[in-house]
């Protein structure tokens, strides 16, 4: 760490360094911030006299200043960063200035961190502009040092983030104008988004556990440092689970900035691969920890939870990867020969990357599974929720149920995405068709249903047409079982059914799929070996020429006229031209 | 018509760049097809063709930038799709329209990119600016300067990691004569310095004065591809025939058909090439000059085009002199000499002629 930021000190970024001249060669940054400065000053100062002829008492003042301070602040964060990280590549793509940057050979690690800094000092400054009028609500009291000095604490996280995010939007388009459009788009809804549903969701959970955070505030973060005693729930809620949250998405932009700088001959999935490795197992544990802290669900609902959100991540993980390349290039092919283990375990290709899939999306919730039918006690007294009674038996059934059924529509959308993959050449069709799947089995029998006048009441038989839709299970079979269903009756047999058909189809059609990319690649290798012997030949040829004195250049003046372009080469659906666009995907 | 010195262009070894059997297609199109070539140490070769013919496409490929459908290219031995990295150290990349940073020095944009090359030696920027000439102009900003200075500046960035090979997409298209000539006058100085370079054009007077070898491109197929002597050497032998029969190759004669002027029953000293015109103006009677030359020793015809003599003959340029010369000897005023047609244009005539495709794009 010490190494880094002392070579940070002694070779600054060049990328960096430049931004940084050219932005200080413009005037009107200190005016705008100066500009923003006062009107925050203005508006805050207006919201406190406003409230103080109200006679409200300086303290509460105080508290709704600074949450007032720090949602505005919040938004232009969400709203500046994002621009400014989509400005720094799309820029230099604009203006003709990018190829340049990259025949340079700088990394395309050196290109994201120097234009990531670059971005993130120009909204540093703005924040820091800001400051003074964060202290504001300090002259009405009720408002602790250490929650402002945390807030803004988490300003700046924020601002890393939404750069970060504006970065990898950035780093995939081509037009300017198009990148600040697009991850405005982007931004604005997703940080709203955040701010009045995950902030409030989250501020219940808090209140839970530290009845002094209010509940339903959006920025609780930074009261709760200040009311949380310090102990274990201190170290999760306010440290451990803020990292993870913040630092995989971090991760995960930082990686996909660096899928979309490489060229496609590059191994471009294997950064994703690495984040995913971690990824998976810590939004596992986020999940279980978590459902340690709901109570008044009975074991199967807390499974379903659990279970759920691992698939919505899993899903997320699938289509990230649905553009997977069929195959390593010849480049990638020499680099990964001698790598270790893991390193060739996530090469490039196809198979590799179903086989990474299925061990850790579809293997993990069987795994869950069993572990929670291990812990739910399959003996004893009945438990009482609500006048319904749950049945250890029926709990234990509604549980394998889920499970099965969703690592059956795991594995099916995994063999699903693979078959797209190999069927469409460039890989541009399989994640709209990735999503039509998802809509067609999860949404899709509700519809008909639905439409056909089959959904008027649950217990009616007519409903199983919505079997194939995962929530089923919750919304029908759960019901059917606790009121003595047995598994032969259809409503819970169905579902069962479907499962199957779904860990058969997955399985089939992954199998098909990797068959037909193994032949895909064969045939490509064998191209190239040919290309590579007549290549030699030629060599050879032009050797034996040398050698017999004849100028080779003279032989070679009119060849092209001579031998008119024989054959034409095969069609484009190689290995190369089927490398990965890893892009980010419109919704997280 | 070079005038220079000749080069040292050492083909018998390893081209510094080899393009072999390059196929490129977007969509349904082939936009290049088997594009083979290859361009020696120390060239200087021209890479023709009309617009849209594929120039910018081949040299991405060559610059690492592009992948290609199939077919391999090899900068100074290396293979572009294998081991760009090393292949982008020893390139010098000029692309068409190139984009600069606006809002710094001169100086600070070669800065910019000596840092990003990782070059550490700090004399190397001063050392750029001299050489291109705009060391005058290292304060300045760069949104200030004229095309042409731009351009020079872009010259400079490339030769900042010292590349081996220097590859300049249409480096003097939106520039003025004056600019031009500087700019070529800077090519041949790298040149001297070992420099291979490779510059495309369509424009063939840019290429005539300092190219060693060219190839022609047309519509994603090389017409023809080496050097400017030896390619003008086959030529003549296909088409010259009946102006100079050439020695012992009499079987290219069949390819003959395209040549209109009548061909003059002079004696021929057939090692001497192919037939060229020289314009030629004299002050005074003009019928009279005409008659004094015709049919001296390899004059093939002349003619009377206007306010100057076309004289057709075989030779190299010492026959010119030679008849200038005569001219002033018999009392004429000789006040204007000029090739009708570059070697290159000559070459780019023939080449394209013979394919039987249109020239424009
Ligand atoms: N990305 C692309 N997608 C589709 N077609 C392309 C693409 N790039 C080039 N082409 C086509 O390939 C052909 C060759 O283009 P290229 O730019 O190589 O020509 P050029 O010889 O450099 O022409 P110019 O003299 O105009 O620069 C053109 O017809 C062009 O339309
Ligand atoms: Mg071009």
């Amino acid at each position: 760490m010490c190494a880094y930021l002392a070579e940070l000190r002694d070779e600054p970024n060049p990328l960096w360094l430049r931004e940084m001249r050219q932005a200080a060669r413009v005037q009107l940054t200190p005016i705008a911030l100066a500009a923003l400065t006062i009107l925050m000053t203005l508006f805050i100062g207006g919201i406190g006299g406003m409230m103080a002829a109200f006679k409200l008492s300086p303290a509460s003042i105080g508290g709704v200043l600074f949450q007032t301070f720090f949602t505005l602040a919040y938004f232009i964060v969400a709203v500046v960063g994002p621009a400014l990280g989509a400005n720094t590549i799309a820029s230099e793509r604009e203006g003709r200035t990018w190829e340049v940057v990259l025949l340079t050979g700088m990394r395309p690690a050196t290109i994201a961190r120097g234009k990531f800094a670059s971005a993130y000092t120009s909204i540093a400054i703005y924040i820091v502009a800001l400051a003074p009028v964060g202290a504001l609500p300090f002259i009405f009291g009720g408002v602790t040092p250490t929650e402002v000095v945390v807030a803004f604490l988490v300003l700046f996280v924020f601002a890393l983030l939404s750069v970060a995010f504006g970065l990898a939007l950035s780093a995939r388009m081509q037009s300017l104008r198009g990148a600040i459009v697009v991850t405005l788009l982007a931004a604005f809804p997703l940080a709203s988004g955040l701010f009045a549903v995950v902030g409030p969701m989250a501020s219940t959970l808090a209140h839970r556990v530290w009845p002094g955070v209010q509940e339903g505030t959006p920025f609780w973060y930074p009261v709760a440092w200040g009311v949380a005693p310090f102990g274990r729930e201190f170290l999760l809620f306010l440290v451990a689970i803020p990292l993870a949250v913040v630092g995989l998405p971090a991760w995960f932009l930082f990686e996909v900035t660096l899928a979309n700088l490489s060229s496609i001959t590059e191994d471009r999935s294997f950064g994703l691969k690495r984040w995913h490795l971690v990824a998976a197992p810590v939004t596992l544990a986020l999940l279980l920890v978590l459902s340690g802290y709901v109570d008044s669900l009975a074991p199967s609902e807390l499974h379903a939870l659990v279970s759920f959100g691992f698939v919505a991540y899993a899903v997320f993980v699938i289509y990230l990867f649905a553009t997977e390349v069929f195959g390593p290039s010849r480049r990638v092919l020499v680099d990964l020969a001698g790598r270790g283990f893991l390193r060739q375990r996530l090469a490039p290709g196809l198979a590799p990357t179903r086989r990474m899939l299925r061990l850790t999306l579809t293997l993990p919730l069987i795994l869950v599974t069993l572990g929670w039918m291990l812990a739910t006690p399959s003996s004893g007294l009945p438990t009482t929720r609500a006048g319904a009674h749950f049945v250890p038996t029926v709990e234990l059934t509604q549980i394998a149920l889920v499970g099965v059924f969703l690592a059956a529509y795991v594995e099916f959308l995994i063999g699903l995405t693979t078959f797209l993959r190999v069927r469409s050449a460039g890989g541009s069709g399989v994640r709209p068709l990735l999503i039509l799947a998802l809509f067609v089995t999860a949404v899709g029998p509700w519809i008909v249903g639905a439409v056909a006048g089959l959904l008027s009441s649950r217990s009616d038989p007519g409903v199983v047409v919505a079997a194939p839709s995962p929530v089923f299970l919750l919304l029908v079979t759960h019901d059917a079982l606790v009121t003595g269903g047995a598994l032969s009756s259809p409503l819970v047999a169905c579902p069962l059914v479907f499962a199957l058909l779904y860990a058969a189809g997955g399985v089939w059609l992954g199998r098909r799929a990797t068959e037909r990319c193994r032949a895909a690649i064969d045939q490509h290798t064998a191209l190239l070996a040919d290309a590579d012997r007549r290549l030699a030949e030629e060599d050879a040829a032009l050797e034996r020429d040398r050698a017999t004195n004849v100028a080779p250049h003279a032989d070679m003046a009119l060849r092209a006229e001579v031998d008119a372009p024989t054959e034409a080469p095969p069609s484009p659906e190689s290995v190369a031209d089927s490398i990965a666009d890893v892009d980010v995907p419109p919704e997280a | 018509m070079s005038s220079r010195a000749p080069i040292e262009v050492r083909r018998e070894s390893t081209p510094a760049i080899r393009v072999r059997h390059l196929w490129q297609r977007y969509g349904q199109r082939d936009v290049l097809r088997d594009v083979t070539f290859d361009v020696y140490p120390g060239e200087i070769y021209g890479f023709i063709g009309p617009n849209g013919a594929g120039k910018t496409t081949t040299i991405r490929v060559m610059a690492t930038l592009l992948e290609p459908m199939s077919g391999r290219v090899e900068l100074d031995g290396v293979d572009v799709s294998m081991d760009p990295e090393r292949v982008r150290k020893t390139l010098g990349y000029m692309p068409d329209h190139a984009g600069v940073y606006e809002r710094v020095t001169v100086r600070e944009f070669l800065e910019f990119f000596a840092d990003a090359h990782g070059i550490r030696s700090p004399g190397v920027v001063e050392a750029v600016l001299e050489l291109t000439d705009i060391k005058r102009l290292s304060s300045e900003l760069v949104a200030t300067l004229s095309k042409g200075q731009k351009q020079r500046l872009q010259l400079a960035r490339i030769l900042l990691h010292d590349p081996k090979v220097l590859i300049l997409d249409e480096p003097a298209s939106d520039l003025d004569p004056r600019a031009r000539i500087e700019i070529r006058d800077l090519l041949l100085d790298l040149q001297s310095l070992g420099k291979t370079i490779l510059l495309s054009s369509h424009i063939l007077s840019e290429l005539s004065d300092i190219c060693t070898s060219v190839g022609i491109i047309e519509q994603g197929s090389m017409v023809v591809s080496g050097p400017i002597q030896e390619i003008a050497r086959r030529f003549a032998g296909r088409h010259g025939g009946r102006a100079a029969p050439p020695l012992g190759t009499g079987a290219e004669s069949s390819l003959d058909g395209g040549v209109t002027q009548p061909a003059a029953a002079a004696p021929l000293v057939p090692e001497l090439g192919p037939r060229r015109v020289v314009r030629v103006r004299v002050l005074g009677d003009l019928a009279a000059a005409a008659y004094a030359l015709h049919g001296g020793p390899g004059i093939l015809d002349v003619n009377v085009v206007g306010r100057s003599l076309h004289v057709g003959y075989v030779g190299g340029d010492e026959k010119v002199a030679e008849l200038a010369r005569y001219l002033v000897y018999r009392g004429f005023g000789v006040v204007g000499l000029e090739h009708e047609r570059s070697e290159l244009e000559r070459i780019f005539l023939e080449a394209t002629g013979t394919t039987g495709r249109g020239g424009g794009a």
